[in-house]
């Protein structure tokens, strides 16, 4: 049986087996086995069956072959007669496949395409009643000759032309569409279509505006937008179109939707940038006057962008290698209508359209620098003598606004000091009026009233942007800008309204990039001057000072000699008196400027250590035994502050220098004679136990690799010091102070201990957990102990599984049930001093770990527990849930849902809060899991927001954000049942005593309040 | 696109609208240097202890919590409405001055009972852009719609056209002072639409 | 005014349990048995028991928006009928069947154990906010829809008799309605002369004589003159919308004992009162409540002239009185009570209840009624000029609906003080504030007590049921 027999038997049913039947034919023939007239011939009675589907399936068979064969192997005249073949049962399924192969090999010539490109057209007229499948195939066709014949299909000019229009007419098939518009595109550009424009326009304008939708999970991928922008491609193809495109995008753009406006406009865009000078230039005008009204009136702001874009894409076409700014030429003659009516547009700064005036403007300058020419030219005088002329602020305030638009522009032209822009040969238009604009902006700043508050920071930014604007101020004269900022700056501002003085700080940021120096020489002095030297009594003003200078400091000389300066400031105020408030700033000023720079390559580091670790530590050492005079410095939040720089400096210090800070830890620098540590000592005065909160400080610097040694009777055993900072942290009741022995206790156990000594670590702690349950009286400072041990311990999962289990076990006793409850909020609780970047052992799995032990054990023990303690499980939920990532909760959100739900029962605001938040965060996250909740949800968050009653301001304000997040996450048909409730639910909090809480009720009932109920009618 | 009545009217500036912040409402708070520090130097370390119970955990809210009772005044009615965007432009009543502070006010129902009677009677006189807008009703409902919902039942609410400044105000007070009319409407689906759309601006960015 | 000792109080007897979710318009009482129709903005009517103050069933369906308003059919026997009018511009009429083991309204005034029946019409209606369950439907039919209204419904009213039910609407127009069958409804007029909104209709208690209320101002009056029904008479003088009219019981009450030696005048009140009948009192956002009287015709020339002259159902009605000033935002509802009380409340929360005393003479009563009432005089002597002649008759309706012609006036001011003197003054005897807390009420009706605790004479004590925005309805007795 021949090939072609057996190929017809089997290619319904085993493709591969006949595409090996086409090959082996293939094989035949390049190895001259047979010829091609046998294999034509082997198709013999078949090729005219009158079974449609036999042809089809035989040319098929043929066309295989041709594919399986090399492509250098035809002869042309080979290719000649198949071609020829082909081309005569085009209509044969398969032929076109077979014609697609042929055109590809290298001797399928002119002639050859010309043939096929006629049959086609021949054949095919009726294309539109073919399945798609088929279209596609003939369309890509056409596509390959385009590609590869290209110059065979242009020589048939008109014929080709008219020929493809007709061909592609009607086609709906978005997949199709894509072909066609890539066809026609090429004829578009490449064909002369001069007596053609309408046919071609018409061909693809038919389609516009695309409102294709692709079906959900479309399998060809095509989206609206690839249509969208391979048909605009079309239109802007050819200027050709313009006298039929700009007529009828212009009536489209009366279009009520916003997409289709917005096609509309972005193909005006595309036209306006691709036709010819002249061609924009006839419809320059009319286009202003149409799209005018979109930015003028505008509805959308994506569309009035849109229409700006539309604008300044004509200027950019009209002014492309223009550096002429004579007002003959089509830019000048397209501006002129426009700046004429911006200009009366800017008769009423304050209305409504004035601002749009200015954009237009705007846009339009930035289009290049003859534009920009042109537009200051027409706009600028009128607006300086309007301004003039302007009697109140508000006034003023909105020519000013159209003023900094238009540097804008400027500088978008001719860039900045620091990023210029390409070099121009038009001369800055503004030069002239440099000097009247500098000073009335400088004016506007600094001589209007106080509490003008927006129109001087509009003339702010107006004086900036001349100070940036390339070539344009002096030196001296932007100085004297940086001045105006200083004083702004500092200035007294009654009306407490900050962001004038938060725009002159950025202001001075800005200049100080570009003149340092300036900087250095006005603003520094200016503002250390402003430093008092004393604790002023009651203003703050030093503070706007303060961040000024620290924000200022991005210089690296600059913020060393703030450093230094504020240093010895600080050395002036601590030796006087008054409010510990400025002496604090100056602290966390310094931290915040040191903060800013990578101390380890700081060659100040040592100095720093010298004077703050060093020196101010020994200095509160010395005061607190009697040696010194006491200061501010020896108040605990003064300590805690000068403890965070303290802190940041070791750290960088190399481990040779932090040997000795080491040393030091309790000694604080200085010798024994003079300052007694207070580890091992009892009942140490008030002032010297409160050095323990530098000695954490400098512990939490010094890296794990230094062991911390004490210079007194010797101990080096880590125990015994625990065993002392145990005893301490038990009996201290000075807030700051024992958090301060805790942290070290962490430090201990979590950086300093070594494996074989955390067993004994972890004896102590038994013992601790023994002496917790069994305490008499308040329980709290034990269980802070065990809490600050074990937190230790688990951080650097040591034993975390039996730890965990002996204090899920205190829940049960009555007495320490709930302090060790509210404990497990410690456990994974972020802590600055026991942290990452102090070296602290924090393994990755902690809270993954601490949650699967803990919660599976409290869920289980809450069923069982007896009333009085069944609360000390929700609290401890809650403390843990506090700090855990929604990723290791959702999981199982589920399990522990109707315990959240519970705990928000409880008294505790704390545990309310906590558990609100986690809800919220669940909510948001995954709303499906609330879903089977919502309605006991629903009331127990109603109940938070009731006042007066248990519920904190904090409690009910969060309640209420959690309420508001349902409507929109959760479905409308679950919440619906409760729209009631909750909106009258709510009727209360509007009356609550606090503001905050009642706009969150507000917004939370609104939130309710839209959602749709099934309209019957 | 629809007729639009008032192509160009006078708008304000955002920042020039009377906000609390601009009556110098904020008194700086002195646990913590405000501003650019508050970031550098977290509020006290000893702060967040979980086993002291209610502590002052919840910086920004509890310090002075339930303390200090912070009565609904005309400031925070202005706040409520002056977001609501005119129908016909994306602007809002505020910038374009329809409703302005001055012209809300809050008086006791029953003045002579004094403390005794809860019943507060808000008054709000809105000035349309021009003196025929026709929307003038429809921003009225607007108005009330917003001000029902966000006020406690203890409000009597009463919206009207500010004097001499509309042709037909007498019809549209009437309106919009017939609560039969005002609850029908809030039943009309279209028209609770274009409510909708105005109110939008009234809602902060979602949680 | 009473002395504060004898003040009486309204004192809070029950709040009627579940109440709706959203606000209720209006409560009705059931002519006979002890039941009331709520109707709230939920879309539903709640059928309350007035002997335990529970809901009993909740009517749901039919209506697509709020129900504004409902009224029971009078005159029947072993079934109920309710009319609810809706925003949604219809009007439904229900059916629902008296259970056989219903006691005989005999026994229903006497008081008797109720609680059988009660179950029988709840048939399972106690579930929550009585969501609709199938045995419900059952009880309560939808049984008609009256299309008709272009805009919503805001009340609706049954005559007398009860063969005839109006309706109004914000469309301005009054509808008349005739059962003509089995639920079978007819349009028998519609009324159109309102300029704005109607928002009460109200049928006098013995003639089909029906009073509108409405948005222009205006009371109107309207009867079947030949076989045309008409407007008889507008009622001017409000200065604001009119919320509702309330008729007087045919029997007309004054308190008090007439003071001696002025006993005539008694005489003199009740003959003008027997002459024009049930007077109207009507309450308005102007902050006034104003009653209204009809100048009687002579019955001679009436029946005479009444074949000839075309429009002699045309009607003198003149402003009265006005009741004191206790309101202080828009009055919704007023209403007299079979005892010949008033009650009134509105959006200020007040509810407040007055009495129409013998005057006593040396004037104690305050001025402003004494103003008041001659005002009143003042009108009613305008009209004094149509029982002369026909032509200024006509006017008289005219001048009697408002457009006082002063000259007029004082020509005839003599005569008429003689003929009707200040018999009588209205009085505020209790006043009660917050009746539904910081909420507004929309109604207040009367109905008789029917609870076991109450008096030994259940029947004859009046109890007042206040409606209010917070969906509740209170009920509050008054201790004389």
């Amino acid at each position: 049986m021949s090939n072609v027999q057996q190929y017809l038997l089997t290619v319904d049913g085993d493709k591969e087996k006949a595409q090996s039947l086409a090959q082996d034919t293939a094989r035949g023939l390049e190895s001259k086995k047979l010829t091609l007239i046998e294999a034509v011939q082997s198709l013999g009675e078949y090729i005219n069956d009158d079974d449609a589907t036999i042809r089809a399936r035989v040319i098929d068979y043929l066309s295989q072959v041709i594919g399986q064969l090399s492509p250098t192997f035809l002869s042309r005249q080979q290719i000649q007669v198949l071609c020829q073949f082909l081309c005569d049962r085009i209509e044969d399924g398969g032929a076109v496949g077979g014609l697609r192969k042929l055109q590809a090999l290298g001797r399928f010539n002119k002639d050859m395409a010309a043939m096929t490109f006629r049959a086609m057209l021949e054949h095919f007229q009726d294309l539109q009643i073919r399945p798609q499948a088929q279209r596609l195939q003939i369309l890509e066709l056409l596509n390959d000759l385009m590609s590869k014949h290209r110059s065979a299909l242009k020589e048939l000019g008109n014929e080709s032309i008219v020929g493809i229009t007709d061909l592609v007419s009607g086609e709906k098939d978005p997949r199709d569409l894509m072909v066609i518009f890539s066809i026609l595109r090429v004829v578009m550009v490449e064909w002369d279509i001069s007596g053609h424009a309408e046919t071609l326009f018409d061909a693809v304008f038919c389609y516009f505006p695309i409102t294709f939708r692709p079906p959900p999970d479309d399998p060809y991928g095509i989206t609206a937008q690839d249509l969208k922008s391979r048909l605009r491609d079309c239109i802007a193809a050819s200027g050709y179109f313009a006298p039929y495109a700009f007529p009828q995008l212009i009536d489209k753009l009366d279009s009520t939707s916003p997409n289709v406006k917005k096609d509309v406009l972005q193909t005006i865009t595309a036209c306006a940038s691709s036709y010819g000078i002249t061609t924009v230039s006839n419809y320059s005008v009319t286009l202003w006057e149409s799209l005018k009204f979109e930015v003028l009136n505008v509805q959308e702001e994506e569309l009035a962008q849109e229409a700006l874009v539309s604008l300044q894409a004509i200027a950019i076409r009209l002014g492309r290698g223009l550096d002429s700014t004579d007002p003959k030429t089509p830019l000048a003659r397209y501006l002129r209508p426009i700046t004429k009516e911006c200009n009366e547009q800017l008769q009423l700064p304050q209305h409504k359209q004035a601002k749009p005036a200015g954009q237009i403007l705007s846009a339009l300058g930035q289009a290049s620098s003859v534009t920009f020419f042109l537009v200051v030219k027409a706009v600028v005088p009128g607006l300086m003598t309007l301004f003039q002329d302007a009697d109140d602020t508000a006034k003023r305030r909105a020519l000013l606004e159209v003023l900094v638009q238009i540097l804008d522009s400027a500088i978008a032209v001719y860039g900045t000091s620091s990023v210029p822009a390409p070099t121009t040969e038009v001369e800055n238009p503004l030069n002239p009026f440099k000097d009247r604009l500098f000073e009335l902006s400088s004016q506007a700043l600094m001589s209007s009233a106080a509490d003008e508050v927006s129109f001087r920071v509009v003339a702010l930014g107006a004086l900036l942007r001349l100070c940036l604007l390339r070539r344009y101020l002096q030196d001296n004269e932007i100085g004297m800008a940086v001045q105006y900022f200083n004083e702004t700056v500092l200035a007294e501002d009654p009306s407490g309204n900050d962001d004038l003085k938060r725009e002159a700080i950025q202001a001075l940021i800005e200049l100080s990039r570009i003149k340092p120096n300036l900087i250095m020489e006005i603003t520094f002095p200016a503002f250390m001057a402003k430093l008092p030297d004393a604790s002023p009594s009651d203003d703050r003003d030093y503070l706007t000072t303060l961040e000024g200078l620290a924000q200022l400091s991005v210089e690296r000389h600059v913020a060393d000699t703030l450093i230094r300066r504020l240093l010895n400031r600080l050395d002036v105020v601590l030796k006087t008196q008054g409010p510990s408030a400025y002496p604090r700033a100056i602290l966390s000023t310094l931290q915040h400027v040191l903060g800013q720079r990578d101390l380890h390559l700081d060659p100040n580091l040592s100095s720093y250590h010298e004077r703050i670790v060093v020196g101010l530590t020994s200095r509160v050492a010395l005061a607190s035994a009697g040696q010194a005079p006491v200061t501010v410095l020896n108040e605990e939040p003064t300590l805690e502050i000068l403890g965070r720089l303290a802190t940041m400096i070791v750290r960088a210090l190399d481990e040779h220098k932090q040997r000795s800070v080491a040393l030091q830890v309790y000694s604080l620098f200085v010798d024994e004679a003079n300052f007694v540590p207070v580890l091992f000592r009892d009942n140490a005065p008030k002032l010297q136990m409160s050095t323990l909160i530098l000695s954490t400080s400098l512990m939490a610097g010094v890296r794990q690799s230094v062991s911390v040694q004490f210079t007194d009777s010797g101990t080096g055993s880590i125990e015994k010091t625990l065993a002392e900072l145990v005893r301490l942290a038990s009996q201290e009741d000075v807030p700051p102070v024992r958090q301060a022995i805790l942290r070290q206790i962490g430090l201990f156990t979590n950086k300093f201990l070594s494996a074989q000594e955390t067993d004994a670590v972890v004896g102590m702690l038994d013992d601790l957990v023994l002496g917790l349950s069994e305490a008499a009286g308040a329980p709290e400072n034990a269980a802070r102990v065990v809490f600050w041990v074990a937190k230790g311990l688990i951080l650097r999962l040591a034993r975390t599984d039996e730890i965990l289990e002996r204090l899920l076990n205190l829940l049960a006793v009555r007495e320490c049930g709930i302090a060790s409850a509210r404990g497990f909020g410690l456990l994974v609780a972020p802590d600055e001093v026991l942290s990452r970047e102090n070296g602290a052992k924090i393994r990755l799995l902690v809270k993954q770990k601490v949650f699967n032990i803990c919660v599976p054990k409290i869920a289980l023990e809450f069923r069982t527990a007896d009333s009085a303690t069944k609360s000390n499980y929700l609290t401890a939920l809650s403390g843990i849930l506090k700090h855990m990532p929604a990723e290791v909760v959702m999981p199982e959100i589920d399990r522990i849902l109707p315990l959240l739900l519970q705990s928000l029962d409880l008294e505790d605001s704390d545990v309310k809060a906590a558990t609100i938040q986690t809800l919220t965060v669940v909510s948001q996250e995954n709303p499906k899991t609330v879903e089977g909740h919502v309605g006991s949800l629903v009331n127990r968050l109603l109940k938070c927001v009731r006042y007066p009653e248990v519920n904190s301001a904090n409690v009910r304000h969060n309640a209420l954000r959690c309420l508001r997040i349902f409507p929109g996450r959760v479905k409308d048909s679950t919440l619906l049942p409760y729209k009631n409730t909750v909106t009258r639910g709510l009727l209360n909090v509007l009356d609550d005593p606090k503001r905050n809480v009642r706009k969150e009720a507000v917004e939370c009932r609104a939130a309710w309040f839209n959602m749709d109920e099934p309209q019957s009618d | 696109m629809a007729e639009i009545l008032n192509a160009n009217p006078t708008i304000r500036n955002a920042s020039d609208l009377p906000s609390r912040r601009r009556q110098g409402h904020t008194q700086p708070s002195s646990k913590t240097p405000k501003g650019l520090f508050s970031g550098t130097v977290p509020p006290s370390a000893y702060l967040s202890d979980p086993f002291s119970p209610s502590s002052l955990s919840d910086s920004e809210l509890s310090d002075d919590d339930n303390a200090e009772i912070e009565p609904i005044d005309e400031q925070e009615i202005y706040d409520l409405i002056s977001p609501i965007s005119d129908p016909e432009h994306p602007l809002t009543l505020g910038s374009l001055s329809v409703v302005n502070l001055p012209d809300i006010f809050l008086t006791p129902t029953f003045p002579e009972r004094g403390s005794s009677s809860p019943l507060t009677t808000l008054t709000v006189l809105i000035t349309p852009t021009i003196t025929h807008c026709s929307l003038a009703t429809v921003i009225g409902l607007g108005v009330r719609v917003r001000l029902e919902q966000a006020l406690p039942p203890r409000f009597r609410v009463d919206v009207r056209i500010k004097e001499g400044t509309h042709s037909t105000a007498d019809q549209v007070n009437r309106q919009l002072g017939d609560k039969e009319r005002v609850a029908a409407a809030l039943e009309n689906g279209t028209l609770m639409g274009v409510l909708r759309k105005m109110l939008e601006g009234c809602e902060s960015r979602a949680v | 005014m009473p002395s504060a000792s004898s003040l009486p109080q309204i004192s809070h007897l029950a709040t009627l349990e579940p109440s709706s979710p959203s606000r209720a318009w209006l409560t009705a009482p059931h002519p006979t048995l002890p039941l009331l129709a709520t109707c709230s903005s939920d879309k539903t009517v709640r059928i309350y028991s007035l002997t335990t103050f529970t809901l009993l069933s909740t009517i749901t369906g039919g209506h697509k928006r709020s129900i504004r308003t409902c009224a029971w059919k009078p005159n029947l026997k072993g079934e109920s009928v309710l009319a609810t009018g809706s925003f949604d511009a219809s009007v439904g009429i229900w059916r629902h069947y008296d259970n056989d083991m219903n006691p005989k309204p005999k026994d229903v005034l006497s008081g008797l154990d109720f609680d059988a029946r009660d179950k029988a019409i709840a048939d399972g209606g106690m579930g929550e906010n009585g969501n609709a369950d199938e045995d419900e439907d059952e009880e309560w039919r939808f049984a008609i829809v009256l299309d008709g209204h272009e805009s919503e419904v805001k009340s609706v009213a049954w005559s007398a008799g009860g063969n005839l039910l109006a309706t109004c609407s914000r469309d301005k127009s009054v509808w008349v309605w005739e059962e003509v069958g089995e639920d079978d409804y007819e349009t028998v007029a519609v009324m159109q002369e309102h300029e704005g909104d109607v928002k009460c209709v109200a049928w006098h208690p013995g003639e089909e004589l029906l009073a509108s209320a409405s948005y222009d101002d205006d009371v109107r009056l309207w009867r079947e003159d030949v076989d045309d029904w008409g407007c008889c008479g507008v009622l001017r003088g409000h200065g604001s919308t009119v919320w509702c009219v309330g008729w007087e019981g045919e029997v007309p009450r004054v308190f008090g004992d007439v003071e001696v030696g002025r006993e005539d005048m008694r005489g003199k009140w009740v003959e003008r009162r027997e002459g024009s009948g049930s007077r109207l009192m009507s309450c308005s956002d102007d902050l006034s409540i104003r009653v209204w009287r009809r100048r009687p015709k002579e019955r001679v020339q009436q029946s005479r002239l009444s074949i000839i002259r075309s429009g002699s159902s045309e009607e003198n009605w003149v402003e009265e009185v006005q009741l004191p000033k206790v309101h202080s935002r828009p009055i919704y509802a007023v209403a007299w009570s079979k005892s010949g009380r008033v009650v009134s409340t509105g959006g200020d929360g007040i509810v407040a209840v007055y009495e129409e005393r013998w005057r006593k003479a040396g004037g104690d009563a305050e001025s402003k009624d004494t103003k008041a009432l001659e005002d009143g005089v003042d009108r009613s002597k305008v009209n004094g000029d149509s029982k002369t002649d026909g032509a200024e008759g006509m006017e008289g309706v005219t001048t009697g609906a408002g457009s006082t012609s002063e000259n007029n006036g004082q020509q005839e001011k003599q005569a008429e003080t003689e003929e009707v003197p200040e018999a009588t003054e209205w009085v505020v005897i209790a006043q009660l504030e917050g009746a539904h807390g910081v909420f507004e009420v929309n109604h207040v009706a009367w109905a008789p007590r029917r609870d076991k605790n109450g008096g030994s004479n259940l029947e004859h004590e009046e109890l007042i049921i206040t409606t209010g925005d917070d969906g509740t309805v209170k009920v509050w007795s008054l201790d004389v």
